[in-house]
């Protein structure tokens, strides 16, 4: 391992590959460190404090961990039926129903609980079982990913062998895949208690009065009430609680759940007696692939649908750019040019595009070639991650007010706030691939007279191509489709998608509702599109 | 070569589509040749008759494009959030019970408007050196569907006291005050009427008595109420004393007598403002559609498109209006001062009062 790194850098000398890192480096220090520090300060504000004198942050702290804890049991209960499917048989079509089952998953948030307004009846919504619903819905798809590889991997002979013993199916399942598995189901779990627990779009769809997440708190009291200081404070105390759910779960979870080594080959698949029940494997495809399209489906379907009649109204005003008034309401304007929403999302997507990916790839490039400090700036790019996006929002916005050139009233705000959102995923996706390109080919150019520069455009860059699209692609889907952030810092007639779909989707009005389907609809193609590129790209590596 | 030409395409595509963002962003870039368009922002309820601005426009050769937010908080925030650095040129919509809230983020440059001396004196005197001027008031009230308690020969509530009586259980539906800006001026109500040392009480009893809070105004007036277009069951909501004529105005089939009606003692005064945001690059034609938006012509407008009483002394109040309206002779207010101080605190106690 050793010696593969010495001769990866060979060709570039390493000190000025890590300042390839610096821009990166820079750049989250000034929008996600500075931004940090001033929630910090604000928080020290004893104004602030007062808000966790009152018993609404604890109350909402509770709805905000049972619900996460729910989501995950039924996200992991709903999975694992489809997760054994695909990971012990082969059928035809098997491909096909996985890339539709971890689909769901690059959907953005409001798209999904547009989704979910339309599917429920009325009855349930704006209601906790709805916010646990949508949430088990998104995250099946990371149980089939987390679980499923680990499942691959566990040899049927361990099974084959128990049942041979005369141990009955659900034993089997007990004594021998449930221990093999319970790294990747905690593993799991975590990640969708995370996901859930700083949920924001499908809580401002689905939940109810008083049924909001600490993020949509904060949104909340920065966006509509005006309470900077007391979203401060949850803010913070939120990045708090997170940070040692985290270190808990990285340190701690290991000691707890033992794991088991697994082999990397991928084990034969089929079990013994998996011939025997086709019967139950179709049913399980059926009915999972029935729960994982009827959102969507309700999507395109509530596009062609005013009221109960059917029509093409919503889509025509998506180009009409003459709005249509709210029919229930007459006294009331809510008409938005649905165009000039995807027009403002293509083009903050594209700065953010811009931005991400040049930091991105440099940040890479120094984190393989540029020694100990371009690694620091690999871990560094982590960062954002670990902050929620409306926090990444409300940071710009106590950071940057009038004492700093009051950038948070600019319009560039929202696609850096973007490129933050982004930056972290190009760098996880393109580091493995830069990692991978063969150091023969570098030393060969090297050997022919080549200068660095010279290698790094014929070599790496050329064979990183795709990945670079595939990454393009992600921030891209990542910037149409982020919410957080976005619904803090938009700019008025400067709307993104799912700024206007949760504008429209908060207010009475069927004509609205349709247009909202309509928005989703087209946000949901944007995004499959933009991910279509980077499984291409990922096909790359 | 070619995928250095697809580069550069790539790079021109993205600097022109910077530039055009930039130029959305500060939709007043200037030029001296072209006529100014200025920037009116709104909340999604000021409605004005279509053309209204023509007159405006072929005075003054000004023209006025209307960006409406989502309601008057989120509103009245954003201008906060970008005081000095504005998102328009003129804001319409910020009323007394936000007012202290924008005024504290120095959002208004302030301006006396030359129909100053023909509006509202007491709206006028609210605002310390013309830093918005008043352009209209209407009051929310606890709205009934007047059918409903006729078919069950039952009396309709008369007071704010009668809403937490048994007799009316399981019939009231109400903004959220977090979320809704009538439903900030419901309980700003009750705490007018009841004090800071009572009006938790008031709502735990409401709260007993099963008051259903949804998240805006519409929700409730066009879902659980029972008096609107909606197929609700609740018969007393949240909404307008001008909320009976606009039920007679948009009826159809048209009809004589407004199917809901409003209960009088509990009306709180909302007046809403308009003012100049600083950092606007058209102060002087921004001033000018102040005095626009508070002359007879734009005010005469008001009551039917907007469903709000008019602060110029000689506006004309419309038939309809006149019958189906009603102007409470002593609605509840409150203080600009005393809710800048308290609205904060009060929504964290409405909520752990009423959303457990």
């Amino acid at each position: 391992m050793t010696a593969v790194r010495h001769r990866t850098t060979s060709n570039y000398p390493s000190g000025w590959s890590a300042l390839a890192g610096l821009p990166g480096a820079a750049w989250l220090a000034l929008f996600v460190g500075v931004p940090v520090v001033a929630l910090v300060v604000r928080v020290v504000d004893t104004d602030s404090l007062r808000v966790l004198r009152t018993s609404v942050p604890w109350r909402i702290g509770w709805f905000t961990l049972w619900q996460a804890v729910l989501s995950a049991v039924t996200a992991l209960v709903v999975a694992l039926p489809v997760t054994w499917v695909l990971a012990r048989h082969d059928f035809r079509m098997r491909r096909t129903v996985r890339a539709i089952v971890v689909s769901g998953f690059l959907l953005p948030s409001v798209v999904v609980g547009t989704a979910f307004v339309g599917l429920l009846p009325a009855s349930l919504q704006r209601t906790w079982i709805a916010v646990v619903v949508a949430h088990a819905w998104f995250n099946v798809a990371v149980v089939v990913r987390v679980v499923g590889a680990r499942w691959e991997r566990i040899d049927t002979g361990l099974t084959d062998a128990a049942a041979l013993l005369g141990a009955a199916p659900l034993r089997r399942l007990r004594t021998v895949t449930l221990p093999l598995l319970a790294p990747a189901l905690a593993a799991a779990s975590a990640l969708v208690f995370l996901f859930c627990f700083t949920s924001y779009g499908i809580v401002r769809l689905l939940g109810g009065p008083g049924r909001v997440t600490i993020e949509s708190d904060i949104a909340l009291r920065a966006l509509q009430i005006g309470d900077v200081g007391a979203a401060a404070v949850l803010a913070v105390a939120q990045a708090a609680f997170l940070i040692v759910v985290a270190a808990l779960s990285t340190t701690l979870g290991p000691r707890i759940v033992r794991g088991v080594a697994l082999p990397r080959i991928t084990a034969r698949r089929i079990e013994v007696g998996a011939a025997r029940r086709p019967r139950l494997v179709k049913v399980i495809v059926a009915v999972t692939l029935v729960v994982v399209c009827a959102p969507l489906v309700t999507l395109v379907v509530g596009s062609l649908r005013v009221g109960s009649a059917w029509s093409l109204g919503g889509w025509r005003s998506l180009f009409a750019g003459n709005p249509v008034r709210g029919s229930v309401a007459p006294s009331i304007d809510r008409s938005i040019d649905l165009l000039a929403a995807v027009s403002s999302s293509l083009r903050v997507a594209l700065i953010a595009l811009l931005i991400a990916l040049v930091l991105g790839a440099c940040t890479a490039f120094a984190a393989v070639h540029g020694g100990r400090g371009g690694r620091i700036g690999d871990s560094l790019a982590l960062v954002p991650l670990a902050i929620s996006p409306v926090t990444v929002g409300l940071g710009m916005i106590v950071a940057f007010g009038p004492n700093a050139g009051n950038l948070r009233a600019s319009w560039w705000i929202v696609p850096i706030a973007h490129s933050l959102v982004a930056l972290p995923l190009v760098v996880r996706l393109l580091v493995p691939v830069l990692r991978a390109v063969p150091p023969g080919l570098r030393d060969a150019t090297a050997t022919l007279g080549a200068s660095p520069w010279r290698t790094l455009r014929s070599v790496d860059l050329s064979l990183t191509r795709r990945a670079l699209a595939g990454a393009g692609g992600l921030v891209v889907a990542v910037s149409v489709g982020e919410f957080g952030a976005s619904s803090l810092l938009t700019r008025r007639g400067a709307e993104t998608i799912p700024v206007v779909i949760a504008r429209l989707m908060s207010r009475t009005g069927d004509v609205l509702r349709t247009q909202a389907f309509v928005l989703s609809t087209v946000l949901a193609v944007l995004c499959i599109a933009a991910m279509i590129l980077v499984e291409r790209g990922d096909a790359a590596r | 070569m070619r995928i250095r030409l697809v580069t550069l395409a790539v790079v021109a595509a993205i600097v022109a589509a910077a530039c055009g963002g930039s130029e959305s962003a500060t939709n007043t870039e200037s030029g001296n040749a072209e006529p100014v368009t200025l920037t009116l922002l709104a909340h999604e309820s000021f409605t004005p008759s279509e053309g209204i601005f023509d007159e405006f426009t072929a005075a003054t050769g000004i023209s006025v494009e209307i960006v409406r937010s989502a309601d008057a908080g989120t509103l009245v925030t954003k201008a906060a959030l970008t005081a000095g650095a504005p998102e328009g040129d003129v804001l319409w919509g910020v009323d007394n019970t936000l007012l202290s809230r924008a005024l504290e983020a120095d959002v208004f440059e302030p301006y006396r408007s030359a129909n100053a001396d023909f509006l509202d004196a007491d709206a006028l005197a609210l605002v310390a050196n013309d830093a918005v001027t008043p352009v209209d008031t209407g009051d929310v009230c606890i709205n009934y569907d007047k059918a409903w308690y006729a078919d069950r020969n039952v009396a309709p509530p008369t007071s704010l006291d009668d809403l937490v009586d048994p007799r009316y259980r399981s019939q009231l539906v109400v903004p959220n005050p977090l979320t809704s800006s009538p439903g900030l001026a419901f309980l700003l109500a009750s705490i007018a009427k009841y004090g800071d040392d009572g009006w938790t009480t008031w709502w735990e009893k409401l709260r007993d008595n099963d008051v259903l809070v949804v998240e805006s105004w519409s929700d409730a007036y066009y879902g659980p109420f029972s008096g609107s277009s909606g197929k609700g069951d609740r018969p007393l909501v949240v909404s307008y004393a001008s909320s009976p004529p606009a039920e007679v105005i948009f009826a159809d089939p048209p009809r004589d007598d407004a199917p809901t009606a409003v209960v009088v003692d509990t009306c709180f005064r909302q007046i809403e403002f308009a003012g100049v945001l600083r950092g606007t690059k058209y102060p002087e034609q921004a001033r000018l559609l102040v005095d626009f938006l508070t002359s007879v012509t734009f005010q005469n407008d008001l009551p039917l498109t907007q469903f709000v009483y008019p602060v110029h002394r000689d506006a004309t109040l419309p038939d309809v209006f006149v019958r189906h309206s009603l102007r409470p002779d002593t609605p509840l207010t409150l203080d600009p001062a005393r809710i800048a101080a308290g609205r904060t605190q009060w929504l964290d106690t409405f909520s752990s009062v009423m959303l457990r």
